[in-house]
């Protein structure tokens, strides 16, 4: 003869489903999968969108000032890379008065540039063909060249830049100390003076690609 | 006295919130919550760590590729020709972009302007939900502090995202590079896959994610072989059974069946064109030690001393941790080891054989640029790193018992410290001009470049190629009736930069 189990269903033994028990059991443990659902979609957003609003920020504030281009650049003609002496002229013309920075699109070919003697001065033609007059000058240090990216170059503003024609000039190092960094040239959407290229890439014809910073510039 | 149906009735409501304290006390203990709460997390610390997806609406190099691709030839099409070449699928970069095709739908409305966001937040998701899988798959094996530790240190894994030339934002929020990240998810199926899965269920589960794996990053199909095992084993212990004689549930290799019928259809993909502007040099065998050892292998012990390591301390330092592995690894843990060590070799080799111009890249320790080819391993090495420090535990007495955590410990700091959360590094690509995407958009209604399905000029084109911000050859490619309906939208918020309206708006 079968032995018969006698033992009551113990109290830990959940409650069968169907019955108004199980029912209440399931809808318990669904609710408390949406308790900690909730939580955690909760959470996470408002951290997320914390992030997001602190980034913003910090964006906006390194790239706050948005320069105005000196004109929209097309395809890619060539990239200079300035070393051995290599030299680039720009004229542009900025409608506005006090300019008082630059940015510069430089590349890096993915390395980091080593340090080297690179230039740049800002000019202004003058009339009648005299030799032009410089206004600015200073050093770029390559090793803040990124890769396709804009290299800011900052100066005292320019109080009547918008009735000057200036060219900036950028000069690489003499030498040519392996990783350099490089100004590549595009074709501009818009007719304007391409750039004037003295560099062992020969005849280049193409616009550096410039951003006009001036004070106060919508963010 | 009597006992009132009121009395009775009391303790009714307290002992319904005792039940749901209970029932959320098993929720929180589920592998499943603990899961998505992980990947939450994960989610916020790599959105903190590289933002610049997220809050630039510009698609970066192949994500604008294949969202064009997505648009005008559809998801299969660009999943097998979306490769240049079209000589491999790219399942599952294609996938988190049209995943954020349709998140842009449905939260904004398909607004063009959200595009580039939404797919950025979808594959931070990916990201961190890959990092936190050992927290759903890996519990028995990865017991007590081990499994946070793992999870702690990918979500801290060096990325070069504050350095010089950083490449950290090419990788977090960037769908194009998350085809790496299938090398780790691989790793973590098939340790899970031959610890773990006892059911058919789970076994053909596995095996999908596997192959989809695979779908994305050939380097996975050298993982497949492993899903074999247990059908071997099962074999092995029913001798006098035919393979097709087994039970069902007893683990066939569906990944592994459906990945080599996979491969004789679709083929390995050719190696690429190199990239750079000047023809690489053959590595020489200092840029094989760097490229397949240092960078590959060590980097994840070696990273906060990269730059000071030469060929000569690679080699030592290889020795070193070869015989620190050799000595205090415990033998119940040798396969995992074995097996993390294998997929960290084969994509090594598969670097050095055809990424050479890495070797340029490097330059001999001076930068870690392009941590994109790299990050992979370095994953797949943290779980190897944790069990050896717990291995080593267990070897070690005394004073020398705590050596192995405080070195995990000092690392995990080190990467908080190095690239820590709370800067947001603002890399300069993320400032590329004022040319914003709507204003981009705006002009490429202006000029009416509409385009056909082919790409070809076309008036009545039911595309619309926007141009690219810097003049380099990708196009965007986006729906015609999607960028009016967005420029009118954010013509109304009054988001569109200033200048002349677009005709096609009036």
């Amino acid at each position: 003869m079968r032995a018969v189990a006698t033992t009551a269903p113990s109290a830990a033994t959940p409650p069968a489903l169907g019955t108004d028990a199980g029912l209440q059991r399931g809808a318990c443990r669904l609710l408390a999968w949406a308790i900690c659902l909730g939580v955690i979609l909760a959470t996470g957003s408002t951290a997320f969108s914390t992030v997001e609003w602190h980034a913003r920020a910090a964006f906006r504030a390194r790239f706050g000032r948005p320069g105005e281009p000196m004109v929209d650049v097309r395809d890619l003609v060539g990239v200079v890379r300035l070393a051995d002496g290599a030299e680039v002229e720009q004229a542009f013309h900025t409608d506005r008065d006090d300019l008082d920075g630059l940015q510069l699109r430089t590349v890096n070919w993915k390395t980091t540039p080593v340090a080297a003697d690179c230039r740049w001065r800002l000019e202004v033609e003058q009339e009648g063909g005299a030799p032009r007059r410089v206004l600015r000058t200073g050093r770029i240090d390559p090793r803040r060249a990124g890769d396709w990216s804009f290299l800011e170059i900052g100066f005292p503003a320019l109080p009547d830049s918008s009735r000057q024609r200036l060219v900036l000039v950028v000069s690489g190092p003499a030498d040519d100390p392996g990783a350099v960094m490089g100004l590549p040239l595009f074709n501009a959407a818009a007719p304007h003076p391409p750039a004037v290229v003295r560099a062992a890439e020969g005849p280049l014809t193409g616009c550096l690609h410039l951003m006009l910073l001036h004070p106060g510039a919508a963010p | 006295m009597g006992e009132t149906s009121h009395d009775r009735a009391a303790p009714r409501p307290l002992a319904g919130w005792r039940a749901l304290a209970a029932d959320v006390g098993d929720v929180v203990r589920h592998p499943l919550f603990q899961y998505l709460a992980a990947t939450a997390a994960a989610l916020v610390l790599l959105f903190a760590r590289a933002p610049v997806a997220g809050v630039m609406p510009e698609l970066f190099a192949e994500d604008g590729a294949w969202t064009s691709s997505l648009h005008t030839r559809g998801f299969w099409e660009t999943v097998f020709h979306g490769r240049r070449g079209s000589d491999y699928p790219v399942f599952g970069n294609v996938l988190l972009l049209w995943l954020g095709r349709q998140w842009c739908d449905l939260v904004h409305g398909g607004d063009l302007l959200h595009l580039a966001g939404d797919c950025a937040r979808v594959s931070y998701l990916a990201f961190a939900a890959a990092i936190s899988l050992p927290v759903l798959l890996l519990r028995r094996q990865l017991p007590g502090v081990r499994l946070p530790a793992v999870w702690l240190l990918a979500c801290f894994l060096p990325l070069g995202l504050h350095d010089r030339s950083p490449s950290g934002f090419e990788i977090l929020g960037r769908a194009a590079n998350g085809g790496f990240l299938c090398l780790f998810i691989a790793f973590v199926l098939a340790w899970h896959r031959l610890a773990n899965v006892r059911h058919r269920g789970a076994a053909l589960a596995t095996d999908v994610g596997l192959l989809a794996c695979a779908a994305t990053n050939p380097l996975c199909h050298a993982i497949l072989p492993v899903t074999i095992w247990p059908s071997l084993a099962a074999a092995g212990q029913a001798p006098h059974r035919r393979l097709w004689q087994l039970p069902a549930d007893r683990l066939f290799p569906w990944g592994l069946v459906t990945a080599v019928i996979f491969l004789v259809t679709v083929g390995m993909p050719a190696p690429q064109a190199k990239r750079l502007p000047v023809t690489a040099p053959p590595l020489t065998p200092e840029a094989i030690v760097e490229i397949g050892l240092a960078r590959s292998m060590l980097y994840p012990v070696a990273w906060p001393v990269y730059r000071q390591l030469s060929t000569a301390r690679t080699l030592l330092l290889a020795l070193v941790c070869a015989a620190v592995g050799w000595r205090l690894a415990q033998p119940r843990h040798r396969a995992v080891y074995l097996g993390g060590l294998t997929v960290m070799a084969i994509a090594s080799l598969a670097l050095v054989l055809f990424r050479t111009e890495l070797g340029q890249c490097l330059g001999g320790y001076r930068t870690t640029f392009p941590d994109r080819y790299f990050y992979a391993q370095h994953l797949v090495a943290l779980p190897l790193l944790v069990l050896l420090a717990s291995d080593a535990q267990e070897r070690l007495r005394g004073a020398a018992r705590m050596l192995p955590g405080a070195v995990l410990v000092a690392l995990g700091l080190t990467a908080i410290v190095r690239e820590p959360a709370w800067t947001v590094p603002t890399h300069p690509v993320s400032g590329n001009g004022r040319s914003s995407f709507a204003a981009r958009l705006a002009e490429a209604l202006e000029q009416q470049r509409f385009v056909d399905a082919d790409l070809r000029p076309a008036t009545d084109g039911a595309f619309l190629e926007v141009p690219n911000p810097d003049g380099r050859p990708k196009r965007l490619i986006v729906p015609r009736e999607g960028a009016i309906r967005s420029l009118d939208r954010a013509r109304r918020l009054a988001r569109l930069p200033p200048g002349p309206a677009p005709r096609l708006l009036r």
